[in-house]
């Protein structure tokens, strides 16, 4: 019996003829690998670009974000379970093929595209062909991703694509094996490889009570950021909310975050922000040299921007991003 | 007891062992014959037989098209 192996995302899922990969929308048929996440979109959205989180991307700009089913990792804390852990089959889908969703984008006075809410690696096709499109249209592309992914189709991608938020959900090999059933290093890789190729990355971390709240994972997260890919790669924290099959903990403490923000900054981030907790501090842009508020937000809203081609209104200081 | 009656006691016994083990024989080989692992086969463990056309079927009538993947090898 022909066996082909999906080589798209570290798993590398051996199928039979008529088996599925662990995505959920990558299928064996007639002895080729063929995928059912293809211009059948589950969510389509415009939301601000800061809803991503990407705060250092053309602010307060309109996001055309689009998902399919499924998703390559199992994370017990999903906060978008009900698409990725779900088949095409299962969804409410919406025919919208590569060119359409550009067409859509623009019509819609979006600044960017967004691949999201479930993880775009396994929509991998789709989202590049449509990326190609968008270029062409001078839209920018972002993907919001858990980066497990091969570096080969990550890199190719990446001539298309404009920014990255990757979720970085711990810092240890175990978090990852028993909250997501995935590995550590390729994440790692992935991060390292985009800014390598000089791609705008920004990072999330989702704070999960008893999960990954210690001053030492977070301590460690920190450091591995400022060591390998530099202060100036924005950090969100993220409050998690009982979803999934976490349910029985509870949100994550404002202190448990704000906390987490105090060690980054003292580890030697330079913007660090604190998510899904509006009217908190974090939610702001600071200069690092000055320390004055720069972008100034309530949740996903701008009410103040001071950032004048891409450096600080006040002292001058250049603030890495996408400003124009 | 006479020499001839001992002679005809153990023929008699004799005889009775032949006996039941005659019964004893066939009682065990109609049991063997009634039970579902009554026979020695090589039996080979296949998984159940993928039904390819149902499954491109229930594509099908979800409405979804499969389109061609990349990064994959044939083994």
């Amino acid at each position: 019996m022909k066996i082909v192996e999906c080589q798209l995302c570290p798993r590398h899922c051996r199928l039979e003829e008529g088996q599925r990969g662990e995505c959920g929308v990558r299928i064996h048929l007639d002895g080729q690998m063929k995928t059912l996440a293809y211009g059948n979109p589950c969510a389509v959205h415009v939301d601000p670009i800061e809803k991503k989180p990407l705060f250092h991307v053309l602010p307060s700009s309109g996001s055309f974000s689009i998902a399919t089913a499924g998703c390559n990792l199992h994370c017990k804390y999903c906060q978008n379970w009900q698409i990725s852990q779900r088949r095409p089959e299962e969804t409410h889908n919406t025919d919208l093929p590569p060119e359409k969703v550009v067409s859509q984008a623009l019509h819609n006075h979006c600044r960017s595209i967004a691949y999201t809410y479930s993880d775009p690696i396994i929509f991998y096709e789709y989202m590049l062909d449509t990326a190609k499109i968008a270029k062409q249209k001078r839209l920018l592309n972002v993907m919001i991703t858990a980066g497990y992914i091969e570096p080969e189709p990550l890199l190719e991608l990446c001539p298309y694509m404009d920014a990255f938020n990757v979720d970085l959900k711990g810092i240890t090999e175990e978090f990852y094996r028993k909250m997501s059933e995935a590995t550590l290093a390729p994440v790692l890789t992935a991060i390292s490889l985009l800014r390598r190729e000089k791609k705008w990355v920004e990072l999330t971390n989702l704070i999960v009570p008893k999960w990954n709240d210690q001053d030492s994972d977070i301590r460690n997260l920190c450091r591995w950021i400022v060591e390998n890919v530099g202060p100036d790669v924005p950090l969100h924290f993220s409050r998690f909310w009982p979803m999934h099959q976490l349910k029985n903990l509870p949100p994550t403490p404002e202190s448990t975050l704000s906390r987490a923000r105090e060690i980054a900054l003292a580890e030697g981030i330079r913007y660090c922000y604190v998510g899904n907790i509006p009217r908190h501090e974090g939610n702001h842009t600071y200069c690092p040299r000055d320390h004055k508020v720069l972008i100034k937000r309530i949740g996903y809203k701008i009410l103040e921007n001071h950032i004048v081609d891409g450096k600080c209104e006040f002292c001058g200081e250049p603030i890495p991003g996408i400003w124009n | 007891m006479t020499k001839s009656a001992d002679h005809l006691f153990i023929v008699f016994l004799i005889i009775s062992v032949a006996v039941l083990a005659t019964v004893i024989t066939k009682d065990v080989m109609s049991v063997r014959a009634s039970s579902p692992f009554s026979e020695r086969k090589t039996v080979i463990l296949q998984a159940p037989a993928v039904d390819i056309e149902k499954i491109k079927q229930e594509i099908r009538e979800a409405g979804i098209a499969p389109h061609p993947a990349r990064y994959w090898k044939e083994l």
